[in-house]
């Protein structure tokens, strides 16, 4: 299992940039994901790194040895496509095996091997299956194992559980991180779904427009995303445009909030559930008066949506026996945001 | 370094490829039809519409397009009725045998029209063992009918035309959501109501569709008129004469008349078929085949499909019987009394007897191997690259489909009977090539539209997939790429082949003394009263083709 180095990637299509100057490290056996928006650009970073797309500059490095130049058959790396791309010629033992075969193990290796990569990735039995005989969860799986089986040095995951329903999706998430643990690979994980990013990733690289925004572990990037558009797409928050002065946050020019000292920005952040909500006045920092215009029941949270002179702030309350039913609509209450929780961008 | 060699290299062979298809269509399609137009209207003094004048001028020229308007039309009319009650018939209702019926209902398409036309003449012509039946039981002194003319031109239609309807209608009614049925019978729809309100909308598309190729064939056909028309006269027919008699601009009018007549219909039917363009809805419940619970009602429905099943068996039957019927003993009898291998040895023994045969299979070969040469680069460009001028390539593509046999014939001559920079300044007229040829414009669309449906189901990603899990491009050609789309071109190659080997149109107006075909060997021996032999060639033609149909069969599975 290899480390991958990303140096200045570029890469255009045509006269439009879709990577632009991107430089990453992943980590020997880390869990890595490309987390961004539809059109980013993770897909192609993914090909580069595969070698099916040829960059225009920049070097890809495994092992810190310089592949840039190695076609994709010759570079260790397995990848499993967003539409899991089988062979419809061959049963799902064929499927599997064919990266065994090309590089000429004996047959008897080949066959013991697919039967333990079939039980690893619990397939046993479906051998000589038919691929158009495979569910969605199932096709993934024989997909997963046909990528590993020849033990690359890293694995690539193209958005495999967007073509899943949301049950699915759920158990693959497990047992994609369970293989990729057994196996100790090296992987990196494409996903526009910030939830999986957040779940399965020991890091995780936020792409904007074929910038990379942030990188850093998911606590990190979510307590401390370093701009407007990884708060915004991390999780949900409260954002505004700001004037700030002497450690003083205004918002339209009437709302002041206190800040940390030393904070620079044009935005702050803040999360909805660490807003304080109450009815009595406590007379503290940053607390304000508010109405509440809606209330939104979402199992284990409730979530409030209150008007301060001309913003919106949404607050969330655990939905537990103390908080339940706790305020009403059109209800004048108070609001407390913290300084410490206020992010500044 | 390494890689803008690459590069170049890759590129260099796509401009190669690009410009040599271009030069293949615009050579064998565009400028022999080109030619044609050009040869409609040149005189010593310049261009002139003198031909078309003089043609519409001559009342019987008149009455050969009417005659040819008449016979595309009709074989519509009969060809809709009987297509689609067979594709009701075999889909709506729930019958053991109904896929047996399905499988011989699709034979026509692969028997040559020439041998279904020979064969008919057997049957039920003046001297027909059907004919002679009737008049043998009902003890007659007359023809009980005559198989001739408009009648029998339309008889032989119906029988081998109707399959395009069958098949469309077939996969539409898979369209059918039983669910609307449903709610329309709830609502108290009567079944004529429902017959027009959601069935029809949804198989009309089919219909138009199956039209515009049943015209097409209609107005196109020439061995069923050429050998049973007398004294109805239609435009191929007429083509031939001219050609025989040499007048080439005569014959040029009469292909671009014929031309512009298929493509007014084409245009018109093209046209409705966008306006009434239903969205398919979500996929509702596929429609169920009914059961049929009256007894009497299976029993004419039973009926219906023995009466089906020997319609279709019998002129198969009757080319195999009098394949074997020795050489001139059945003159007045009624029925052939002695029976033998003795056709066959002919063929096998006389090299004379055996050349029309072995022309046949190896023109077809040729024709097949041109078609893929130039068929699976076109699909590839067409279906599988953004090439800027794919939408010309297509045109051109499918340009052979709009021209009927005899046309393509008149145009391969009108292009190639003077020198031809498309083929290094030779004249072809007289050579051998020029007949495969001919066959190959013909098959060119089918080779490129069966060989793109295959191509569409080789995703990019399977190639991108094998690649990673290390494998180099020829192993990824010959594992992954071959054996995907390989399939879809076999059926191609063996459709076009079938095709080519039975051709009567084109075979008729281009043949020489070199490659004399067996589909004229067929029609001659006819002639020539060895019906025995006509028919052994018949034989040799099914079998082959069948053996390569249930070929294709088994690999397409
Ligand atoms: N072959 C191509 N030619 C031109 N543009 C492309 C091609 N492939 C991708 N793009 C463009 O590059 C951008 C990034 O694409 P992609 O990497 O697929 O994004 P993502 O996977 O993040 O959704 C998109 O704007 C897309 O339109
Ligand atoms: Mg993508």
């Amino acid at each position: 299992m290899g480390e991958v180095l990303l140096k200045n990637i570029r890469k255009i299509y045509g006269n439009k940039e879709v990577l632009k100057d991107i430089t990453l490290k992943i980590n020997k056996g880390e869990f890595f994901t490309f987390l961004g928006p539809s059109g980013c650009g993770k897909t192609t970073l993914l090909r580069i790194i595969a070698g099916l797309e040829i960059h225009q500059k920049g070097k890809v490095y495994l092992k810190g040895e310089d592949i840039s130049h190695l076609s994709a058959e010759k570079r260790k790396v397995g990848m499993v496509f967003q539409n899991y791309a089988l062979f419809p010629n061959m049963t799902v033992f064929e499927n599997i095996a064919y990266g065994l075969k090309l590089k000429g193990v004996n047959k008897k290796k080949i066959k013991n091997k697919v039967k333990s990569y079939l039980n690893l990735v619990n397939l046993s039995g479906y051998d000589n299956r038919n691929i158009t005989q495979l569910s969605g969860g199932e096709q993934q799986r024989v997909a997963l194992a046909r990528s590993v089986i020849t033990e690359p040095e890293v694995l690539l995951l193209d958005e495999p559980l967007s073509n899943l329903d949301a049950r699915l999706r759920d158990k693959m998430r497990l047992e994609i991180k369970e293989l990729q643990k057994k196996l100790g690979i090296t992987t990196i994980f494409v996903t526009h779904d910030q939830s999986e990013a957040l779940s399965m990733s020991d890091k995780i690289a936020i792409f904007n427009m074929g910038n990379c925004m942030q990188v850093g572990a998911p606590v990190d990037i979510y307590r401390n995303p370093k701009n407007s558009f990884v708060a915004k797409f991390v999780g949900e928050t409260n954002l505004y445009d700001v004037n700030i002065s002497n450690n003083d946050a205004i918002i339209n020019e009437n709302i002041i909030l206190k800040l940390k000292d030393g904070k620079k920005g044009n935005h702050i952040s803040i999360r909805p559930q660490d807003i304080m909500i109450y009815r009595k006045k406590k007379n503290l920092v940053n607390e304000f008066k508010v109405n509440i215009l809606d209330i939104q029941f979402n199992g284990a949270t409730i979530e409030y949506i209150c008007k301060l002179k001309n913003i919106k702030v949404k607050i969330w309350v655990l939905n537990n026996t103390f908080n339940h039913n706790a305020f009403n609509n059109g209800e004048n209450v108070f609001i407390h945001l913290p300084k410490e929780s206020i992010n500044v961008l | 370094m390494d890689r803008v060699i690459r590069y170049f290299k890759n590129d260099i062979l796509k401009h190669i490829i690009y410009i040599g298809v271009f030069w293949i269509l615009i050579g064998f399609v565009l400028y022999p039809a080109f030619n044609t137009f050009l040869s409609s209207l040149k005189s010593q003094d310049g261009l002139t519409l003198k031909y078309y004048k003089d043609f519409f001028s001559n009342k019987n020229n008149i009455t050969v397009v009417v005659n040819t308007i008449k016979l595309g039309l009709a074989t519509v009319l009969v060809c809709g009725v009987i297509g689609t009650g067979l594709a009701f018939y075999v889909n709506y209702f729930d019958f053991k045998y109904n896929n047996i019926i399905n499988k011989l209902l699709l034979t026509p398409i692969m028997i040559p029209g020439v041998i279904i036309v020979i064969a008919f003449i057997q049957l039920y012509g003046e001297s027909g063992l059907i004919t002679s039946t009737i008049e043998l039981l009902f003890n007659l002194d007359k023809h009980p009918y005559s198989f001739k003319g408009f009648y029998g031109i339309l008889f032989i239609h119906a029988y081998t035309q109707y399959v395009y309807f069958y098949l469309n209608v077939s996969v539409s009614i898979g369209y059918i959501d039983y669910s609307t049925i449903e709610a329309a019978k709830n609502l108290g729809a009567s079944k004529l109501k429902i017959f027009t309100s959601v069935i029809l909308p949804t198989i009309t598309p089919a219909l138009a569709t199956s039209s515009i190729l049943t015209f097409m064939s209609g107005i196109g056909s020439f061995s069923a008129p050429n050998l049973l028309g007398h004294n109805y006269k239609v435009l191929s027919t007429q083509i031939l004469l001219a050609k025989t008699n040499n007048y080439m601009e005569i014959a040029s009018v009469q292909v671009m008349i014929l031309l512009f007549t298929g493509l007014v219909f084409l245009t018109l039917l093209r046209h409705y078929e966008r306006s009434t363009k239903i969205e398919m809805s979500v996929k509702g419940k596929a429609i169920r085949p009914v059961k049929i619970k009256d007894p009497k009602k299976r029993k004419i429905y039973m009926a219906l499909a023995g009466f089906v099943i020997l319609t279709i068996i019998l002129p198969i039957l009757t080319i195999f019987l009098l394949s074997f019927v020795k050489p001139g003993t059945w003159m007045i009898n009624i029925y052939p009394k002695e029976f033998g291998f003795d056709n066959y040895m002919k063929i096998f023994t006389k090299s004379r007897v055996f050349a029309p045969f072995k022309n046949s299979i190896s023109m077809s070969l040729w024709a097949t191997f041109f078609s893929l040469v130039l068929g699976v680069p076109c699909a590839y460009i067409i279906n599988k690259t953004k090439f800027k001028a794919k939408g010309i390539l297509e045109l051109l593509v499918i340009l052979p489909w709009a021209m009927p046999a005899s046309t393509i014939a008149i145009n391969m001559i009108n292009g190639f009977n003077k020198p031809n920079i498309f083929v290094g300044n030779n004249i072809l007229v007289g050579t051998y090539i020029l007949l495969p040829l001919a066959y190959f414009v013909g098959i060119i669309p089918l080779m490129v539209k069966t060989t793109g449906v295959s191509l569409n189901n080789l995703n990019n990603t399977l190639i991108d997939a094998s690649k990673t899990l290390g494998a180099s491009w020829k192993n990824t050609f010959k594992k992954i790429i071959i054996p995907i789309i390989s399939p879809g071109i076999i059926a191609g190659a063996v459709l076009g082949f079938i095709r080519c080997v039975g051709e009567y149109t084109t075979s008729a107006l281009l043949y020489g003394v070199a490659n004399k075909p067996i589909s004229i060997a067929m029609v001659n021996a006819l002639y020539e009263f060895e019906i025995g032999l006509s028919m052994a060639y018949g034989v040799l033609i099914i079998v082959i083709t069948s053996i390569l149909a249930s070929l294709m069969m088994k690999l397409r599975r």
